[in-house]
């Protein structure tokens, strides 16, 4: 009994320490960002759900409750980035420019765990980073650019693959295509 | 008596009323703060993780950190209108603590150069006289590579430079960040001066060996300089460095001139080949 009233004031703050370094610890475990959730949601920020009216039904994902994010498990255009860029700057000449559209057009698309896109989903900004609407036109271009360059080495982590989000992003300049990103 | 008791008890509820209101504030950032850290028990983007932030800013919508915090899922998962609204609330708060990271996420993540230029220049005029680092990384390199960027290689250089000598005098040459030597050396061969190019990725490697993007670059100088020998074993050198996984790479985003299997590939070809430099682009 008299143990526990003369042990030094130290043994408690270290006990402290113990305890805050585990919910330290415990608070920065889901801060880890580049390994794939346990469990993913349609709330989830950019995701995106099955929508009859615009996806193709064939589109088949292997889990849809697992779907990571591209920065998670890094699927890869399989002849490489500057390959890719190379076929959608191709693909995206091959139309008259819209010398109305200028700036950022992203389309975010889903990767199956076969290497499939598909649910296609388009946002454009304008130079301010204000949303804004592009004549339809050009995201049709787009769309059928990301649709012609095939197949991709779907997302792995820990050698299992994974159904992924992926966007690519376009900035235009009165109709002429200026960079693609990230 | 009673004129005394009126104006004791209006001083009373005035002196209670403004405790409670000085009081509540700090409650309030208290409460902010708490959502903040908590939110960290939700994966970046989930529901809660949010619902937690917007509670934060509820709390507390001076709370610029929280701002920030909202901005970073969108910015990753490309919705720069969601996530640009955000950071620009952030920045508008807290200018001094946030414009540096706006500036950064603008070149990396958006390929925004002028605005990343301008946000750079902005954060820097904050502390004259003073070396700043935007993100982690030193502002005059990041604004060196905005202008490599832009295509004017004698500005970019001019910062990476200035960057070398600041980080040089701060920490010890041998603490420069790799990366000044090897975008100066783009810029030199951008400018066509290949011995300068060669000059600063010598000076990297001395400082780091393994590196396939220096190993590449030199290539490209000597493939350029049409020394066959040289630069067949520098494409070798990066051949292997790059599958042994010595390589510039980000999860979220493609570095300024990454470099790629096919590309080494190219070039290899092309040396062995020995194909006049004009006829092959730099990939």
């Amino acid at each position: 009994m008299s143990a526990c009233f003369t042990r030094p004031p130290m043994a408690l703050s270290k006990r402290w320490l113990f305890v805050g370094g585990l919910l330290g610890a415990a608070l920065s475990a889901k801060s880890q960002n580049t390994a794939p959730y346990r469990h993913s949601s349609y709330g989830d920020v950019g995701a995106i759900a099955f929508d009859p009216m615009q996806d193709d039904p064939r589109f088949q994902l292997c889990d849809e409750h697992h779907l990571a994010q591209s920065y998670q498990v890094n699927p890869k255009y399989p002849l490489g980035t500057a390959a890719l860029q190379q076929r959608l700057r191709t693909a995206f000449a091959a139309h008259s420019p819209c010398r109305r559209a200028t700036g950022t057009i992203t389309v975010r698309f889903l990767i199956s765990c076969t290497g499939e896109t598909g649910r296609f989903r388009v946002y454009a900004v304008d130079t301010a980073y204000r949303p804004t609407a592009f004549p339809p036109e050009v995201a049709q271009y787009l769309l059928q650019a990301i649709r012609s360059v095939g197949r991709w080495q779907p997302g792995t982590y820990q050698h299992h693959a994974y159904d992924s989000y992926k966007f690519l992003s376009f900035r235009l300049q009165a109709g002429q295509l200026v960079t693609i990103f990230p | 008596m009673n004129t005394r008791r009126i104006y004791g008890l209006l001083g009373l509820v005035v002196g209670v009323t403004g405790i409670l209101s000085w009081q509540a504030k700090p409650v309030r950032h208290w409460l902010a703060e708490t959502c903040f850290t908590v939110k960290n028990l939700w994966p970046q983007g989930s529901p809660p993780s949010q619902h937690l932030l917007d509670a934060a800013l509820w709390f507390d919508p001076y709370l610029a950190k929280a701002y920030l915090e909202k901005s970073v899922p969108f910015n990753k998962r490309g919705d720069y209108a969601q996530g640009m609204y955000y950071l620009n609330q952030a920045v508008a708060l807290q200018p001094r603590e946030y414009l540096g990271y706006r500036g950064w996420v603008r070149l990396y993540m958006l390929r925004d150069y002028t605005g990343a230029i301008r946000d750079l220049r902005r954060y820097d005029a904050f502390t004259p006289h003073f070396t700043d680092a935007a993100w982690g990384e030193n502002l005059y390199f990041l604004l060196g590579l905005n202008y490599l960027q832009l295509q004017q290689p004698r500005q970019a250089l001019a910062y990476f430079r200035q960057a070398s000598a600041a980080e040089s005098r701060q920490s010890g040459p041998y603490y420069v960040n790799p990366y000044n030597y090897l975008y100066a050396a783009i810029a030199h061969v951008s400018l066509q001066q290949y011995p300068s190019a060669i000059q600063q990725l010598d000076s990297l490697t001395q400082r780091h060996s393994k590196c396939s993007e220096a190993a590449y670059y030199k290539a490209w100088a000597l493939y350029q300089l049409q020394q066959w020998a040289a630069a067949a074993r520098s494409i070798d050198l990066a051949a292997t460095q790059y599958q042994q996984g010595y390589c510039h790479w980000n999860a979220y985003y493609d570095y300024p001139y990454q470099l790629e299997q096919p590309a080494i590939e190219t070039l290899r070809k092309a040396i062995q080949q020995r194909v006049p430099p004009a006829r092959v682009a730099l990939q």
